[in-house]
C-alpha cells in the first residue's frame, strides 16, 4: 500500500527523462518498506531534487517511532533529539496512511531531515524559498478552502504540475527556509483558491500553539496549525544509479 | 480515603448531583461583598506540563493573582515549571525558596502556606487526598481530570464535594469541554431535543501513546514510576481514566449526569513494548447500560501510527449529531441543522477566567464535584469491567474496596503491578 503510487509515478518519470539530463530517483528508507521519489529541478544555482509529494505520515511516523524508541531514548549523547509524542492528536483525525504529515514545527522538520539524512546517506533539507519557487511550475490541481471540505487529502490525489510535482499549492502549506527564518509557503486546504502559491508565506505565531494545554508549549508540535506540512530537497541526486 | 461508604447507592449519587445546581445557582460567597481585592494567592501542586499550563492560565485570568507557593515530588520539576511561568508572567510567578515545597507531603505545606486557591495537577493517584486536604482547609480548588483512579478515591472526592458545597468554596474540574463555548451550546441543543431523545452515544478516543520517560540509574523504582506515571494503573488509572475520561464525561453530560446501571468492556495490551510501558492496557471498548435499556459506548486506544479519531457520534430519535473532538463544532442532521456560529475560545483559559470570577464573587460559586466524581467513576468502571472481564454494576464499582498503589509513599523498591487478566483479576483486590 505504501508504495503503490510511487511505483506508478516512477514508470511515468523514467519514460520522460533523457540520458543526458538529471534523472528522478527513488529513495528507499533502510529497514522499512517505504520509499519516495525525488524529481530533478534544473537550476543555474545548482540542480536539486525535490520530493514529488508532500511528506506523508507514513514516513514521518517512521521518524517518530525511531525518536521515541528505547534504542534512541537510552542512547545518551548519541540520541537524536526530536518530537516527543504530542499532547493531542495532531493529525486531527484527517487520516494517517497516505495523508500528509501536519502540525510539525520548523524545529521538528529540521530534526526529521537530520534523521532522514543519517538514515539515507544523502543530505535532505526543507527547500529554500528560491528552490520552492523554482519547483512551483505551472499546472497542477490543488486542495483548497473551496474544495477540500475542511480536511487534508491523501497526497498526490490531484494533477501534478508540469514537472510532475503534486500538491505544490494547497493541501498543506510547506516549510521553506528564508533569510528571515523558516516560513510556510504555498497555501493549504484552508486557503482560498485565489490565494494559493508563493504569495502565501506564513510565519509561525503564538496563535499556532495557543491551545496547547501544557507549558512549556511543545517545541515540536502546533496545537492550532493543522495546515503546516513539509516537502524535501536534496542536492545529492547524481550519486544515484 | 480508606473508609468504605458501603451504603452509597446510585440513587443517592444522582440525587446529590441534582442538588448541586440549586446550591450553585442561589448562593453567593460570603466575601462577595468585599470591596478591597487583595491579590489572589495561588498554590500550585504538581508542576508538570499541564499544571504549569493551568497555573499560567490562572495568572492570565487575573492580573491580581500570584503564584504564592509550589509543591512537587521533584525539585527539578518544580524549578523548571517556575522558570517557564516566570518567562510567561514575570515576577508574579517567582516563588521564594521558603515556599517551594518538595516531597510527598509538599501538598499540605502548600495548602498551609496562606494560599487562597490551589491548582491540583499531580498524577491522578494523589488527587483525592489533595482535594480533601484543600477543601478541608477551605481553599478554592482547580483539580485536573481524572479525580481518582479507584472507587475508594472517588468516594473521598464525593465527601470533599459535599464539604465544598457546605463551605461554599469553589471546586472546579479539569473536564475542560464543559467550559468550551461550542460544546456548551451543542449540549444545550441536545438537552433541548434538537435530535430527539438520545438513543445512542458512540464516543471515540483513538490516539497515539503518550510519552515515555527512560529510567535513569540513580532513580529508585518509585521515582521512575512517578516520573513515568502515565504507564502505571495505580498512578494514572490507565488511559481510559487518564485521557479518555474526557469522552466518558461527554457521555455523562449528554445523559444529564444519570448514572449507568452497569458496564461491560473489552480491553487489552496488544502492543508489547516492554517495561517502559508499565502495566496499562492500550485499548478499551466500553458499553454502559442505562436503566431504560439504552447503551452508550466508548472506544479508546493508544497505539502509534494508526487512524486517529476523537469525535463523538450521537444518534437521537429524530436526528444525528457529530461532535468534533478538536474544535467542538457539531454537525447535525435530521430534525436539526443547527450549527455553532459563536465565538471559539480556548477552553483551558475559559475555565480559569470563570474560576477567578467566581472566587472574586462576580459569579456564583462553582462546584463541579458531582459530575466530575461520576464521570471519573464511570471511566474507572469501564476499566474495571475490562480488567476483570465481568459485567460490573455502578454500585459495585462505587463501593469497591480496591485502593490501587502502595500504602506508604517512599522512594525505594516498588514492583510494577501485574497486568490485569480478564477472568482472573478481581474487582476488589
Amino acid at each position: 500500500m505504501r508504495t503503490f503510487f510511487f511505483t506508478t509515478i516512477l514508470l511515468f518519470a523514467t519514460g520522460c527523462s533523457s540520458p543526458s539530463e538529471p534523472e528522478s530517483f527513488t529513495q528507499n528508507v533502510e529497514g522499512t518498506d517505504f520509499s519516495f521519489e525525488m524529481v530533478p529541478v534544473l537550476s543555474q544555482n545548482g540542480n536539486f531534487w525535490i520530493s514529488r509529494t508532500e511528506v506523508p505520515w507514513d514516513l514521518y511516523d517512521i521518524f517518530l517511532q525511531f525518536i521515541n524508541s528505547p534504542d534512541n531514548l537510552y542512547a545518551g549523547v548519541d540520541a537524536i533529539t526530536g518530537p516527543t509524542p504530542a499532547y493531542a492528536s495532531v493529525d486531527r483525525g484527517f487520516g494517517r496512511t497516505g495523508y500528509p504529515a501536519i502540525s510539525m514545527s520548523a524545529q521538528a522538520a529540521e530534526s526529521f531531515c537530520a534523521w532522514l539524512s543519517s538514515k539515507t546517506g544523502k543530505t535532505y533539507k526543507i527547500p529554500t524559498i528560491q528552490q520552492w519557487k523554482k519547483a512551483n511550475t505551472l499546472g497542477g490541481g490543488a486542495w483548497h478552502k473551496w474544495n477540500a471540505n475542511k480536511t487534508t487529502h491523501p497526497i498526490a490525489t490531484t494533477d501534478p504540475n508540469t514537472i510532475g510535482l503534486y500538491d505544490m499549492r494547497g493541501n498543506v502549506g510547506e516549510w521553506v527556509t528564508t533569510d528571515a527564518g523558516p516560513r510556510v509557503i504555498g497555501g493549504s486546504f484552508r486557503t482560498p483558491a485565489e490565494e494559493l502559491g508563493s504569495g502565501t508565506l506564513l510565519e509561525a505565531t503564538r496563535g499556532w500553539n495557543v491551545t496547547d494545554p501544557q507549558l512549556p508549549r511543545s517545541p515540536w508540535w502546533f496545537a492550532d496549525a493543522d495546515y503546516v506540512g513539509l516537502r524535501l530537497v536534496t542536492m545529492n541526486g547524481d550519486s544515484n544509479e | 480515603m480508606e473508609t468504605p461508604m458501603s451504603d452509597v447507592t446510585r440513587r443517592e449519587f444522582v440525587k446529590a448531583a441534582s442538588a448541586v445546581t440549586a446550591i450553585g445557582a442561589t448562593t453567593l460567597p460570603s466575601w462577595a461583598v468585599q470591596e478591597k481585592r487583595d491579590p489572589i494567592k495561588v498554590g500550585f501542586i504538581g508542576c508538570g506540563g499541564r499544571g504549569t499550563g493551568a497555573a499560567n492560565q490562572a495568572l492570565t485570568a487575573n492580573k491580581d493573582a500570584v503564584i504564592w507557593a509550589m509543591g512537587d515530588a521533584f525539585e527539578d520539576r518544580l524549578i523548571g515549571s517556575m522558570n517557564s511561568l516566570v518567562g510567561e508572567q514575570g515576577e508574579r510567578a517567582q516563588v521564594p525558596r521558603e515556599r517551594q515545597f518538595v516531597g510527598f507531603d509538599a501538598f499540605q505545606k502548600v495548602i498551609d502556606s496562606g494560599v487562597d486557591m490551589v491548582i491540583l495537577t499531580t498524577p491522578p493517584h494523589f488527587r483525592p487526598e489533595h482535594i480533601a486536604a484543600a477543601v478541608k482547609a477551605k481553599k478554592h480548588v482547580f483539580c485536573e481530570k481524572p479525580m481518582a483512579v479507584d472507587g475508594t478515591g472517588v468516594r473521598s472526592v464525593m465527601e470533599s464535594t459535599a464539604l465544598a458545597k457546605k463551605n461554599d468554596t469553589n471546586l472546579m474540574s479539569g473536564f475542560c469541554w464543559r467550559y468550551n463555548p461550542a460544546l456548551r451550546a451543542t449540549f444545550e441543543q441536545l438537552h433541548n431535543g434538537a435530535i430527539g431523545e438520545i438513543e445512542s452515544y458512540f464516543a471515540t478516543y483513538y490516539a497515539a501513546p503518550l510519552w515515555t520517560k527512560p529510567r535513569k540509574e540513580s532513580w529508585s523504582d518509585m521515582e521512575w514510576q512517578m516520573r513515568n506515571w502515565v504507564h502505571y494503573d495505580w498512578l494514572c488509572g490507565d488511559h481510559i481514566v487518564e485521557q479518555a475520561c474526557h469522552s466518558v464525561d461527554k457521555i455523562n453530560w449528554a445523559m444529564k449526569n444519570e448514572a449507568p446501571i452497569s458496564c461491560t468492556s473489552v480491553g487489552g495490551r496488544q502492543m508489547h513494548e516492554g517495561i517502559d510501558r508499565g502495566n496499562v492496557y492500550d485499548h478499551f471498548g466500553v458499553m454502559y447500560e442505562y436503566a431504560d435499556g439504552r447503551r452508550m459506548q466508548l472506544h479508546c486506544r493508544q497505539m502509534p501510527f494508526c487512524y486517529n479519531d476523537n469525535n463523538d457520534y450521537i444518534t437521537g430519535a429524530t436526528g444525528t449529531c457529530i461532535v468534533n473532538g478538536w474544535t467542538g463544532a457539531p454537525v447535525m442532521t435530521g430534525s436539526s441543522s443547527w450549527t455553532y456560529t459563536g465565538e471559539q475560545a480556548n477552553m483551558y483559559q475559559v475555565e480559569h477566567n470563570e474560576l477567578q470570577a467566581a472566587i472574586r464573587g462576580d459569579t456564583p460559586t462553582i462546584n463541579d464535584g458531582d459530575f466530575m466524581a461520576q464521570s471519573t467513576l464511570m471511566a474507572i468502571l469501564g476499566r474495571e469491567a475490562a480488567y476483570t472481564g465481568q459485567r460490573i454494576s455502578f454500585e459495585e464499582m462505587l463501593n469497591s474496596t480496591t485502593r490501587l498503589g502502595p500504602k506508604d509513599y517512599a522512594f525505594g523498591e516498588l514492583a510494577i503491578p501485574p497486568i490485569a487478566e480478564p477472568g482472573t483479576t478481581k474487582l476488589n483486590r
